[in-house]
């Protein structure tokens, strides 16, 4: 909790993301080269899927932080609704976007590495299934919060992650059901216990990057949502000015 | 009387005088289920498996394109600001008013199944259980449709966007909904589905009602 109170005054934020912006994103970018580099020449293929697995290591942890943004959206939103601290809102409004930007990557790369596999772009799959209801979920927030001013806006936006926050296992674990009810032929997947550490290193290599990329836009977000908020704060009225024309 | 029963009363009544504008969700489901009838070919063969997800559609739909009437009239006409000048807490209006959604636009459309499910040859045992499913089904679908309308209520036109916001929410209820109704010639009401719809209804009052009436709240300060 101690971390959370120090970060929520706007000024101290702005201090301690003055260091962290650019360091998560040089680290974002260093980890994207390693990783790229481990990932798309330094591991070995698979013997089934030839090179269709390197799309592995752009899926995996797309759909990591598809979910690690959710979450964050809805602990931050949990932190705007009990103490209404106003930059945990502009923390869950950062995250939304690229986390459904991540979501939809999820979706794309996996159709792609499917189309190979399985010979199909989609399939109803149970694990597809709650990234598409997932995507929904980002969309149905991301709208909200354009319905009403900012103020109002945050704490609905707050409302709705939450209850999506509660709904997402049921809805995982609803589909998965649905899905081994009809269609008992499941697809394979890629057994993830017995893969080697060639695979695993430029896995987490790839992972960390993401995960930086994802810090990196959220806080370039939060800025981006304070300066915006001074601006507005600052806006100067402008003087009334009155016509009188000649009757 | 109680606030919430003073409520439920009034909207009946309101619903009544409203020249049968309460009936509108029905005459809705009537035209989507004759559609796709039309539009599937018309062959009660193909259209006995497909009956009960589309009934089943055609309720959700018809409940989401009155979500008008939980909130937002009232909100607009000042209804819901005396509510609060008489110190009826969000929770109460929110309980209130979710009821009578229920009771005014939703239990027709349940009540009417019989009818509509001859446009597709659907057999009694059928029948019975899809209209038992829907009948537990009944707090979840009001709930979550009530939990869009109160995050919607204070904008004036929210149509896309209740159907974006809610049907994530009730996807676990649709796959649990149509199971069971399929089921329900097998297994009777004992099947596993009932029991997790039932679940599922339960934990929309937990989480639904609470989040209503906090987005009513939120809009109210506003």
């Amino acid at each position: 909790m101690g971390i959370i109170s120090y970060l929520a005054n706007p000024a101290r934020f702005l201090r301690f993301s003055k260091i962290a912006t650019p360091l998560f994103g040089w680290l974002a970018i260093i980890g994207l080269g390693i990783g790229l580099y481990l990932s798309l020449i330094g591991s070995p293929l698979e013997e089934e899927q030839g090179h269709t697995v390197r799309i592995m290591y752009v899926h995996v942890p797309a759909a990591w932080c598809a979910m690690a943004a959710y979450t964050g959206i809805a602990l931050a939103s949990l932190i705007s609704f009990v103490w209404r601290h106003s930059l945990a809102d502009s923390a869950a409004r950062a995250l939304a976007i690229p986390g459904a930007v991540f979501t939809a990557l999820t979706l794309i790369t996996g159709s792609l590495w499917g189309r190979p596999d399985w010979g199909t772009w989609w399939q109803w799959d149970g694990r597809m299934t709650s990234v598409l209801v997932l995507l929904f979920i980002y969309i149905g927030y991301i709208a909200i919060w354009n319905i009403a001013e900012r103020k109002i806006a945050a704490r609905l936006a707050a409302i709705l992650a939450m209850v999506g926050w509660i709904n997402i296992p049921i809805i995982k674990y609803s589909v998965e059901w649905w899905n081994t009810l009809h269609q008992p032929a499941t697809v394979s997947k890629l057994s993830a216990p017995s893969a080697t550490a060639e695979i695993l290193w430029p896995l987490m290599v790839m992972g960390l990057a993401y995960t930086f990329l994802l810090g990196w836009m959220a806080l370039r977000g939060i800025e981006a949502e304070l300066v915006a908020l001074k601006a507005a704060r600052n806006t100067p009225h402008s003087p009334a000015t009155v016509t009188i024309e000649p009757a | 009387m109680s606030p919430v029963a003073e409520i439920i009363k009034r909207d009946i009544k309101l619903a009544a005088r409203s020249g049968g504008a309460w009936s509108y969700g029905l005459v809705f489901m009537a035209f989507f289920l004759a559609l796709c009838a039309i539009a599937l070919g018309g062959k009660l063969q193909t259209l006995k498996d497909l009956s009960i997800p589309l009934i089943w559609l055609s309720i959700l739909f018809a409940s989401l394109l009155s979500i008008s009437h939980i909130f937002r009239q009232d909100m607009e006409d000042g209804t819901m600001a005396q509510f609060k000048l008489a110190r009826l807490s969000s929770m109460t209006i929110a309980s209130a008013k979710t009821l009578s959604f229920a009771l005014i636009y939703l239990l027709p459309l349940i009540l009417t199944t019989p009818i509509w499910s001859q446009f597709f040859g659907l057999g009694s045992a059928e029948l019975v259980g899809l209209c038992l499913a829907l009948l537990i089904a009944l707090p979840a679908i009001a709930i979550y449709v009530a939990v869009s309308g109160a995050l919607l209520c204070a904008k004036q036109s929210g149509g896309f966007l209740a159907i974006i916001l809610t049907a994530p929410l009730l996807i676990p209820t649709l796959i649990f909904g149509i199971a069971a109704a399929q089921n329900f010639s097998d297994a009777g009401i004992a099947a596993m589905e009932f029991r997790i719809l039932a679940g599922l209804s339960f934990i929309s009052i937990a989480i639904g009602l609470p989040a209503s009436a906090a987005a009513l709240s939120a809009n109210l300060e506003g």
